[in-house]
């Protein structure tokens, strides 16, 4: 072939490519107009049926690493009708593993769609039953199923997962962001008409399990006022009742009990009544609890000293033209008398010499009128006015802690303040957020919000407080043993109907702290509106002592009237190290198994007050030698004790 | 050796070059866009890495004379031929094909390399004197050198990559004259001997095949990519979805979509406008390499220019009909987009050649 010839054929095939390029943008065209609606919506619906498959959740722990709730592996039933054969055989089958009736699953099979749910999260011996079944039209997708070990135990703090796998209540909804986990995603279907269905789903892409949360909370004082409460909660048949337990040093959420309560395993059965935090959501009036913060703010600008005395105006006094009488009439009355008794006339002299600007400042100080920002979803900031919209009436009667509401854990964070020397400390209630393999990935330290006041007025309150449950109306709070610092609450609600104050028993309440001179934790425990409760108006104070105690001798502070403490050098004296008298039901053993354990401890090392601690409520003799620490110990550690047996401890200086 | 005359350079193609640059510029981006959310933004930072390796190896192609590389033609043959059989020997199995022999961090695919080395091979031998006049003698060297790494590469197994080999070898042949009904009296033939193929074909092959008779025989199985293709590039309309069009979930169903599939990539987020850009870009590109063949100075020119075209342009437009569903599925990657760099190099040093040829056609 000659060379003009070649050129025009190298120019056909040129022209043939070009050609081709044609072609395909034809297709293009094709594809992306004509055919654009059809293929964008046949993507989901025929050529592929996908599902997300739930990560697993992670597990929320409480702050000893007891598992609170923790996801496990669950299946998940669905049924393709279109690819049942027998959907009326199927469905008596279905039903009978399923437990439901024949005729709902029958309805459900005979859906003309080609894919339906039967069941989330199915039993390990019904997904056996199904798989036995071997029919091509049913199919099964991991998931994982929420679990609350300790049923209701701090359901409140916790909440609970939704079916979707979306928290909706408690801890559970507020970090779900950090829970959840990436979702990831299935092929469940292979084509529109049915044909080649397996029953193993494809998995496309891995989900990411979500990560750990280390509560506050500690399960065993959670199990005590948990305990406690309920007991009252039914004997009274209070509308609600609640109790918060802080450690007034970090502000630490150790316990936060409400009634009523929920079992989150079956949280569909429960109601939002049920389910709702009270602790944080339900403001109430705080009533006479509430004069401690006036205490604090007169106190701290020496508006008022302990002792100075306050005239109770026979129980009536007249501000802005209104007559407000006391519960009790009382005349003179110290400061510190004026709280033992709660005297109303006293409380309201004091306010009204505090003034209005700075005693909103104290109240908004010690947080109330704004949220904690604990992190829990629903949190309500109370109701405090700005001064501004006070009526003549509103300081006195805010001095008795009317016209003015707070949420109990306000309340108890601010008690937290007065036991933690006038520094309120942020309230929080998650520790930790870990990682898949539990270790700490970011860890909340303690924060404080600010100084409220001087640890002077905080030592001074303190001790009036103490005098509260000595020998004022908390009397029924003690703590045998220990020495507690608290104050009781009554509110009177008003009434829907007249507008007034009823007369019914409304939110009674008691506050407080102990150790007071160390505290290692302050309470509140409410009722709201108990009937035939024979303490009257302090009824929760007995509460609070019953918690109080057993919490107090969980956390091992050891309690002042354990031993003599002796530390006279050579003489030899026998101290007691008997158990003081209980109170209550017996502490759950498995939770102290120290307490049980009748076998000598090993004390080298201790010093005197550890040791007396150890040996407290083994019921022995201790003849003590020497100061300092422990060097020698009879009879020696791990040998059986009996009752009364006399112990011998050397102790020599460190 | 790497002295370029003057006069070269004045006759350097810029459209050739513009257009190829147009295509590289694209399938970065669309790499980028589909790694930018994920961790794998490495991959782009590669690519770009053998786009620069390339660029060089294009310079030095286009510097030598390509008489001179048709001489060394035998050499890279049997070089070629070579790392085909170190293939069996050395090479790392992925999915179950033995296509890759690992060379320091990268792995090389050597039937990849070989294609140039076989274009140089048939034009050597078309335009030794043993062929001429070209006729039944030239095709039967041709079938021979066709032959032993056509049956090597089918064994890794890679038939797309061995295809390919087969319109290459036509086209030069039409090029360097034969007769067309001899041509086409041998493709008759080898139409007629196609049932038997089917039984020497393995079974996923032969899936690929009914596949594309009918997608819907295998949603999920083997016609999962060709159907999920279909989607990405029916969904991007006239202007496509955008970088961020949210397209990025519909893609993670796009298997080999960085590779491969990229077409669809691209196609879902730029459209047909986009679409219709690169095609363009492609087909100057090819008529350009045609055109540089009916000016070069002599038969070799003529030659390697349309083998260096043939290659470009034949896997353009099979992974093209692939990606659009017009053609069954055979792992070919899409010239100067697919991330990959023995394919990156050699479309880089075919560009070099069809620069060689131009260069030298006024000298």
């Amino acid at each position: 072939m000659n060379a003009p010839g070649l050129r025009s054929r190298t120019l056909i095939l040129a022209a043939l490519f070009a050609c081709a390029f044609t072609g395909l943008l034809g297709r293009l065209a094709y594809l992306q107009t004509f055919r654009h609606a059809e293929l964008a919506a046949a993507a989901e619906r025929q050529y592929s049926k996908t599902v997300t498959i739930r990560p697993k959740r992670g597990p929320i722990l409480d702050r000893h690493g007891n598992t609170l709730a923790a996801s496990s592996a669950a299946e998940s039933l669905f049924a393709q009708p279109r690819r049942i054969a027998n959907p009326a055989d199927l469905a008596r089958r279905v039903a009978l593993i399923l437990g439901e009736p024949e005729g709902e699953v029958r309805r459900r099979l005979d859906a003309d769609r080609s894919f339906v749910w039967l069941r989330r999260r199915l039993p390990p011996l019904a997904v056996q039953a199904v798989r036995s079944l071997g029919e091509p039209g049913l199919g099964l997708v991991p998931e994982t199923m929420r679990f609350y070990p300790n049923r209701e135990l701090a359901a409140h703090v916790l909440g609970f997962e939704g079916v979707d796998g979306v928290g909706l209540e408690g801890t559970e909804r507020a970090w779900d962001a950090h829970l959840a986990g990436a979702p990831g995603k299935a092929i469940v279907e292979r084509d529109a008409l049915g044909r080649d269905v397996t029953t193993s789903p494809l998995l496309i892409k891995r989900p990411t399990p979500g990560a750990g949360l280390s509560l506050t909370i500690d399960t065993t004082i959670q199990y005590l006022a948990e305990r406690e409460l309920d007991a009252a909660y039914w004997r009274t048949s209070a509308r609600a009742a609640m109790a918060v337990a802080m450690d007034p040093r970090t502000g630490e959420i150790l316990a936060l009990a409400v009634r009523p309560t929920f079992n989150p395993n079956s949280f569909a059965t429960a109601t939002g009544n049920e389910w709702r935090n009270r602790a944080i959501t339900d403001p109430f009036e705080p009533g006479s609890t509430f004069k401690v913060i006036l205490a604090a703010g007169a106190l701290e600008e020496g508006v008022v000293k302990p002792t100075d005395r306050v005239y109770g105006g026979n129980g009536v006094i007249t501000v802005a033209g209104t007559t407000i009488r006391d519960w009790k009439k009382y005349g003179w009355l110290t400061f510190s008398e004026v709280l033992q008794n709660s005297s109303n006339i006293g409380s309201i002299r004091v306010g009204l010499a505090l003034g209005r600007d700075r005693y909103y400042r104290y109240i908004s100080d010690f947080g109330f009128g704004s949220p904690t920002r604990i992190g829990l979803p629903g949190e309500s900031r109370g109701l405090v006015r700005d001064p501004r919209h006070w009526s003549g009436l509103s300081l006195a009667t805010m001095s008795i802690g009317q016209e003015v509401s707070v949420t109990a854990l306000q309340l108890v964070a601010a008690f937290g303040a007065v036991a933690n020397g006038g520094r309120l400390m942020q309230p929080q209630v998650v520790r930790a957020v870990l990682d898949a393999d539990g270790r700490e990935t970011r860890a909340f330290e303690p924060r404080a919000i600010r100084q409220v006041i001087s640890p002077e007025t905080a030592r001074t309150l303190t001790r009036l407080l103490v005098n509260v449950v000595a020998q004022g109306t908390g009397r029924v709070a003690a703590i045998p043993g220990y020495e507690v610092a608290g104050k009781t609450g009554t509110a009177q609600k008003l009434d829907p109907a007249t507008g007034r104050y009823s007369h019914a028993p409304g939110v009674l309440s008691f506050v407080g702290f102990a150790p007071a001179d160390d505290p290692r934790i302050v309470m509140l425990v409410l009722l709201d509106e108990p009937k035939n409760e024979q303490w009257g108006s302090e009824a929760a104070a007995p509460i609070f002592s019953a918690i109080g105690g057993e919490v107090l001798r969980y956390l091992g502070v050891p309690p002042h009237d354990t031993a003599p403490v002796q530390l006279v050098a050579s003489a030899t004296t026998v101290g007691s190290a008997r158990d003081e008298p209980r109170r209550g039901a017996e502490v759950v053993s498995g939770d102290e198994p120290r307490r049980d354990d009748p076998s000598m401890p090993s004390l080298a090392g201790k010093t005197l007050r550890q040791a007396l601690t150890a040996l407290a409520g083994r019921n022995v003799e201790v003849e003590i030698h020497g100061r300092g620490v422990v060097v020698a110990q009879a009879p020696p550690a791990g040998e059986a004790l009996r009752g009364g047996a006399v112990t011998r401890l050397e102790l020599a200086p460190r | 050796m790497f002295y370029i005359d003057r006069r070269l350079l004045e006759n350097v193609d810029w459209l050739l070059l513009a257009t190829a640059g147009g295509a590289l510029s694209l399938g970065a981006l669309t790499l980028a866009n589909l790694t930018v959310s994920r961790a794998a933004g490495g991959l782009v930072l590669r690519q770009l890495l053998w786009i620069g390796i390339g660029a060089v190896a294009l310079v030095i192609v286009a510097s030598f004379d390509y008489r001179t590389l048709v001489r060394a033609a035998p050499v890279f043959y049997l070089l070629g031929i070579l790392g085909l059989v170190a293939v069996f020997a050395i090479g790392r199995s992925v999915s179950g094909a033995r296509r890759w022999i690992p060379v320091g961090p990268f792995t090389v695919q050597p039937a990849e390399l070989f294609k140039l080395a076989f274009v140089l091979m048939i034009v050597w031998v078309l335009t030794s004197r043993w062929a001429q006049p070209v006729g039944k003698a030239a095709l039967g060297l041709a079938a021979a050198v066709f032959a032993v790494p056509f049956v090597l590469i089918v064994k890794q197994p890679d038939l797309g990559t061995a295809l390919v080999l087969l319109p290459v070898l036509a086209l030069l042949l039409v090029g360097a004259g034969i007769r067309l009904r001899l041509l086409g009296g041998l493709g008759l033939a080898g139409l007629s001997v196609m049932p038997l193929v089917w039984f020497v074909l393995k079974d996923y092959q032969r899936e690929r095949f009914l596949v594309y008779l009918d997608p819907y025989r295998d949603p999920l199985g083997t016609a999962y990519n060709v159907i999920q293709a279909k989607i990405a590039i029916g969904s991007g309309q006239l202007l496509g979805k955008g970088i961020a069009g949210a397209t990025q979930s519909r893609l993670a169903f796009l298997p080999e979509r960085h590779t491969d599939f990229i077409f669809a990539v691209f196609a879902e987020t730029w459209g047909f406008v986009g679409c219709l850009l690169l095609i363009v870009c492609y087909a100057i590109l090819v008529t350009r390499g045609f055109e540089i063949a009916a000016t070069a100075r002599e038969p070799l020119g003529r030659l390697v220019a349309i083998g260096a075209t043939a290659l470009l342009a034949t896997q353009t437009l099979v992974n093209l009909g692939m990606v659009t569903g017009l053609l069954p599925i055979v792992g070919i990657p899409l010239p100067m987009m697919s991330y990959g760099g023995s394919s990156m190099m050699v479309s880089m040093m075919a560009l070099g050649l069809l620069l060689s040829v131009r260069m030298r056609q006024f000298a």
